[in-house]
């Protein structure tokens, strides 16, 4: 079969076009919501809260309920509770953030090794960690969550946008002037929060920041105007996942690193034509 | 993708039955009852593994610790009131 | 007309006061300029005017029909902003985010009224162009189109200044002038006592409490002016 061939034949299963709308839909949400942590100063937040996230995996994985039933609720707790910790100075974004993922992520592994009757540990912790083939085998409350959550992120961010610029550019401007920044800040926590814990299917734990850093750093360097950065990153997030999912199924390879990969490359080439711009500039 | 078409065969089984399939993995036995295939994912850390029968005498299941491939058709089987699925192998390669 | 009074104000963080029992009142059109060590709260007390500290003791009282939303601010600009990847308008046009209430787009006269700030500011060569490619100066006027988006007659500005050539001073003083003269109240914290004796109508020192409040003229005839003059020489 030739390639093409080949993607037709895959299309033709269920599962990989769960995979394909659900990639789409989380690598959207990262792409847009990656803008505003990557500016917020906030990269390694999706490190963090995927590791919590993991710690809620293994506690669910002993006690045998469904993984989403305990990470969403853990994990959107965890992020409003680090963005309002954040914001009162108590502690810093960089510190609280090493604090909470790596003691989420040791813990995790320490209780799941004890306490968990799985036969294959290793498995299903590699599997949480770099995504291997979550992506590939959802059920279908996991694409409904996606579509669902999805359609709220898109609709909060399309219809407060001038608000979430004006919170993002200057939170002390804003609150002057008379907006609950208390409220968004909340809001884009638990959307962080949603996001993170749907992003994990798709890369693992250990790569979602890429996830939500990469593209949002490529916009940066190429656009001067804050919606076409985000509008990019968006883009470019979603052609680079489906790409890596596609790249994935026909070569067998790992489908987060793959889709990091190509997010590290576009990265790389989005840079270089920021220099050869500047080049022209001087000259 | 193997390793994800295996897990969604088991996981729904009725978009499945009777699809005939070729999988690459070992072959194995515990003694007597029964035989399966199996093998891992892309990054070698992830299991799968399947029920495999025979039910053409002339085939005989091949000995060999290496990967294999295996030709067959996707089936199930009520016992004791428990469905159990496994593919029919027509062929090995 | 009395738009704001703080009585007894104690201004700190975390229970710590900096600065004790401050009493001062800003009228409809005075220009009132905040100075004082660094250190001494001049930036908390403008934080705490705006409701984004708490303070310690005492009140802080608007006049009962004032907006809160018709506040224009200028903070001292953070390091990241000097960065963030945004064009001029949609930095300025940010202005009107509090008047939109939960209308998602910015409508024709938001627009109108940004075009005109833009003009007046003389910020039209540069307005398409990216924040973060800027001069000083520049931003620092962008961030001033911003709060007059805000506001129509109360501006708070912290150290608006701050970083800015000698010549750009000059020039944002001017303009602040000539804003004050159309009737727009003004707060500012100021180290340029010169230019500051040029255009405020009152002043407020401070340090470790409430040095001096009063007219400028009053501030001229005390003794504090040298005071303030040889403290900043030194």
């Amino acid at each position: 079969m030739n390639i093409f061939e080949k993607i037709g034949y895959y299309l033709g299963f269920d599962f990989v076009i769960n995979a394909l709308i659900v990639g789409v839909l989380i690598s959207l949400c990262c792409g847009i919501l990656g803008v505003f942590l990557v500016l917020k100063r906030y990269s390694m937040i999706g490190d963090g809260l995927s590791h919590v996230a993991f710690g809620a995996t293994s506690i669910a994985m002993i006690v045998g309920i469904a993984d989403m039933y305990l990470m969403l609720p853990i994990t959107i707790v965890v992020a409003i509770l680090l963005i309002r910790m954040t914001n009162r100075g108590k502690v810093k974004n960089d510190s609280a953030i090493a604090m909470l993922s790596v003691g989420a992520l040791a813990i995790g592994y320490l209780l799941v090794n004890i306490f968990s009757s799985s036969a294959n540990i290793s498995s299903d912790v590699c599997s949480t960690l770099f995504g291997s083939t979550s992506i590939l085998t959802l059920s279908s409350l996991d694409v409904w969550l996606s579509i669902v959550l999805t359609i709220f992120v898109l609709a909060y961010f399309i219809l407060f946008h001038n608000k979430i610029f004006a919170v993002t550019f200057d939170e002390s401007f804003a609150k002057a002037s008379g907006t609950k920044t208390s409220i968004y800040n909340n809001i884009m926590a638990v959307i962080v929060g949603i996001i993170i814990v749907l992003a994990m299917k798709l890369v693992g734990s250990l790569l979602i920041s890429a996830l939500i850093v990469f593209p949002a750093l490529s916009a940066i360097r190429l656009f001067k105007s804050y919606k076409l950065v985000i509008i990019f990153a968006s883009i470019v997030s979603v052609v680079n996942s489906i790409l890596g999912i596609f790249i994935s199924m026909l070569w067998g390879t790992p489908v987060g690193a793959t889709i990091v990969a190509i997010d590290i490359f576009v990265y790389v080439i989005c840079w270089c034509i920021e220099i050869i711009k500047q080049e022209i500039k001087k000259a | 993708m193997q390793y994800s078409t295996i897990i969604n065969m088991q996981n729904t089984p009725s978009k499945y039955i009777n699809k005939t399939f070729k999988i690459r993995g070992r072959v194995g036995s515990n003694g007597s009852a029964y035989h399966y295939m199996s093998g891992t994912d892309a990054t070698n850390c992830c299991n799968w593994s399947i029920e495999i029968r025979v039910v053409d005498s002339s085939i005989s299941y091949p000995s060999t610790t290496n990967n294999v491939i295996a030709l067959g058709t996707y089936k199930s089987s009520k016992v004791n009131g428990r469905t159990s699925y496994y593919i029919q192998v027509s062929d090995f390669m | 007309m009395k738009i704001l009074e703080c009585k007894k104000l104690s201004i700190g963080y975390n229970e710590k006061a900096i600065c004790k029992d401050i009493n001062f009142e800003v009228n409809s059109g005075d220009c009132l300029c905040i100075i004082g060590e660094n250190g001494s709260g001049k930036s908390t007390l403008l934080k705490t005017i705006l409701g984004l500290n708490k303070q310690i003791s005492g009140k802080v009282i608007f006049e009962k029909t004032f907006n809160k939303k018709n506040i224009g601010y200028l903070p001292q600009q953070s390091e990241f902003q000097k960065d963030f990847p945004a064009t001029v308008k949609e930095v300025i046009l940010s202005g009107f985010v509090n008047k939109m209430g939960f209308r998602p787009f910015y409508n024709k006269i938001e627009k109108q009224k940004a075009n005109e700030i833009i003009n007046f500011l003389g910020i039209n060569d540069y307005q398409k162009k990216s924040y973060r490619d800027l001069s000083g100066g520049q931003q620092q006027r962008v961030l001033l189109a911003r709060a007059l988006c805000a506001t129509d007659n109360f501006l708070v500005l912290d150290e608006p200044t701050n970083g800015l050539d000698a010549r750009a001073i000059k020039k944002f003083y001017d303009l602040i002038f000539t804003l004050n003269q159309k009737g727009m109240t003004i707060i500012m914290i100021s180290h340029d006592i010169e230019k500051v004796l040029n255009c405020a109508s009152h002043i407020l020192y401070l340090k470790d409490t409430l040095v001096f409040y009063g007219s400028k003229e009053e501030f001229i005839q005390s003794k504090l002016v040298q005071n303030f003059r040889s403290e900043a020489e030194n």
